[in-house]
Formats: structure tokens, C-alpha cells, sequence
């Protein structure tokens, strides 16, 4: 469990929650879970958005929270 | 977690053990539900490891990249794996064929397909009990164990998702408990409770627990709890694999062959 991999040990302690980043490797398979479309990352509101789904997916901790019941829903 | 760790750690090495049967070399993989324990045996294999789980804390205790995803809602696009390991963790899936379709999607072509469920034969000694024990006290008996598929059933499943050259076996784990309360203790701390949707919701008749625990069969003053678990593999279909001959192409008659008439 104690595994450390430069990519996860190099990370600079974010302070805010949500501005913690996605690891690079997971914005290249994530989509929709709903759509299976695309996914546009918002760097600075921490959100994987979803146009198609209408739908923002948090991301805490650098973990995407990709739970439709957790998303957000963007308005029209 | 401390008291199921262990539980965990043994059902991740049998069923990963199929890997090491394997000449194929796997680079990038996912964890589905592994609770810290599979990914880091997939890492000591030099595997790169993406870890998913339904609750967020549970994804990060495996270290590298983790997304907290619903199995019945994957977020992966197709082909972002050539590895997809689910140890002890599809048992709690409402629709457990839609989710292996969907696992079955986020594979590359001739990539692998490792499961582990609970089958038919788990816990059969608690389920024995207390049905004894609630017939006897009430002349009725309530489904207190989750029903477990059939091992038959779980090739099927492997088929129905599209996955080719699927195997079912089973792997038996034996626990023995001298005090008895702590097989329902251990069930409790690994989250697997009775969680029938359907279940009886009225408080328990007082002292079936007892008398079911009290009932079960000894050896040497312990009693026995079985985990029989369907290791289920299966493969995403490539034109690499042995395919069958299409039809009416045969050269030999069957009929042939069995009067040994061939030379």
C-alpha cells in the first residue's frame, strides 16, 4: 500500500480541495459514465464536465468522483 | 479492515495467480473494488495500476491513480485496458451482466478479464443454521444469507458479455472459529451483511443467533465457515485467438472418426 510512485510523490501539497490535479494517465481514458462521451477537465472549479449529459462531475482530493448522484447539473 | 484483510489478500493471490499462468505481459490495468489490496499486488508485478471503487476513500487506499465510479456506470473510454481485475467485489452489483459488458468495453482487444465472486456454497453451514434454528422457533424461516449464482451460471455470464475463451472454477476457502460470535463479527466488519432488498425487517426472534451459532457442526471444538469463490477469466475478442471453423468446412465426418475409420 505504501507504494510510491514518482508521479504521485512529486505532487506539490495542494491547499485547496478542489485544485488538488487529476493524475495525467486518468484524463486520457476518463468519459461520461452516462454518455461515454468526452469529458472537458475545468482546472479551476475542479470539474470534469460532461456537455452531453449536462452534468459536472467533482474531482476531490485529485479523485474524479464520476457518480452521476454527486454531479452537478449545468444549466442549459 | 485489519480483521478482512487477510480474507482479501488470499482471494487476490488466487485469483491473480492465473496471471502468473499466463506468458502474456499486461502494462496497463484496472482495479475494480480491490481495497488497497489487489493494486499493489499488480504494481509488484510491474503493472500499471487505475483503481476504482464506489467510495472515494476506499479508491485512494491504493496509492496510484484512483476515480470513485458506480460498476454499473463506468467512466472508462474503450481500449484503456489491457488488464481488468475485480477481486471480491462484482457479489454486490445489481445488474452484474450490464457491468461485465461495460468491463468488457474498456478492454483492448485480447485484453484479459480476472473476477472472483462468492458462488453457491458459501456460508451453506450459517445458512443451514439458522434456517434450523428459525423453523424451530417460529415454524418459518426468512432469507438471512444474500443468494449466491451458480458456478454454471457464471461462464454464461462471461459469454453473454462477449468475452471469449471464458473459464468458471472454484477455489475454496476454509475458516475455522473457535468463538463463534466472531464469524459474525468478521461478516459484519468486511461490509457483508444481508442486504436482500426484500428481507425480513422485523427485529430477529430473540435467541435465533444464538441457537443457530449453537447448531452448527464442530471439528475440534471450532466451527467451519466456507468461502467458495467462481474465479471467473475471459478475454476481449481479437482475431489473434483460436476461432471456429466456419461451418460445413469440416473434411473429416464425425461419424468417421468414431467408427475409427480415419487413417
Amino acid at each position: 500500500m505504501s507504494d510510491t510512485e514518482p508521479a504521485t510523490s512529486d505532487v506539490s501539497m495542494p491547499t485547496d480541495r478542489a485544485s488538488a490535479p487529476i493524475d495525467p494517465r486518468l484524463l486520457e481514458i476518463l468519459v461520461c459514465p452516462i454518455t461515454k462521451g468526452p469529458l472537458e477537465y475545468d482546472r479551476a472549479a475542479g470539474e470534469l464536465i460532461s456537455r452531453r449529459a449536462g452534468l459536472a462531475f467533482p474531482v476531490r482530493d485529485g479523485i474524479p468522483i464520476m457518480l452521476p448522484e454527486e454531479a452537478r447539473t449545468l444549466e442549459p | 479492515m485489519g480483521r478482512v484483510a487477510a480474507v482479501l489478500e488470499e482471494a487476490a493471490d488466487r485469483l491473480l495467480d492465473r496471471l502468473d499462468d499466463t506468458t502474456r505481459k499486461f502494462t496497463r490495468a484496472l482495479d475494480v473494488g480491490g481495497r488497497g489490496v489487489v493494486a499493489a499486488k499488480l504494481r509488484a508485478r510491474g503493472i500499471k495500476v487505475v483503481s476504482t471503487d464506489l467510495s472515494p476513500a476506499m479508491a485512494a487506499l491504493n496509492g496510484g491513480p484512483c476515480v470513485a465510479a458506480d460498476e454499473e456506470y463506468l467512466p472508462f473510454g474503450p481500449g484503456s485496458f489491457d488488464l481488468v481485475v475485480a477481486s471480491l467485489s462484482l457479489h454486490w452489483v445489481n445488474d452484474l451482466p450490464g457491468c461485465l459488458i461495460q468491463l468488457r468495453r474498456s478492454l483492448a482487444p485480447d485484453g484479459l478479464l480476472l473476477a472472483s465472486l462468492p458462488v453457491l456454497g458459501t456460508l451453506d453451514e450459517l445458512r443451514n443454521g439458522l434456517a434450523e434454528a428459525e423453523l424451530a422457533l417460529t415454524g418459518g424461516v426468512a432469507p438471512r444469507i444474500s443468494p449466491f449464482p451458480e458456478l454454471r451460471d457464471c461462464a454464461a455470464l462471461l459469454q453473454r458479455a462477449g468475452l471469449a475463451l471464458p473459464v468458471a472454477d472454484v477455489e475454496e476457502i476454509v475458516f475455522r472459529y473457535a468463538d463463534r460470535l466472531t464469524l459474525l463479527r468478521d461478516l459484519r466488519a468486511a461490509g457483508e451483511g444481508n442486504a436482500i432488498r426484500l428481507r425480513d425487517r422485523r427485529i430477529p426472534p430473540r435467541g435465533l443467533f444464538a441457537a443457530a451459532l449453537a447448531g452448527l457442526p464442530e471439528e475440534d471444538g471450532r466451527i467451519r465457515a466456507t468461502l467458495r469463490l467462481a474465479m471467473l477469466t475471459g478475454w476481449a475478442p481479437a482475431p489473434s485467438q483460436p476461432q471456429p471453423l466456419a461451418r460445413g468446412s469440416a473434411r473429416v465426418s464425425l461419424a468417421d472418426v468414431l467408427r475409427g475409420e480415419t487413417g
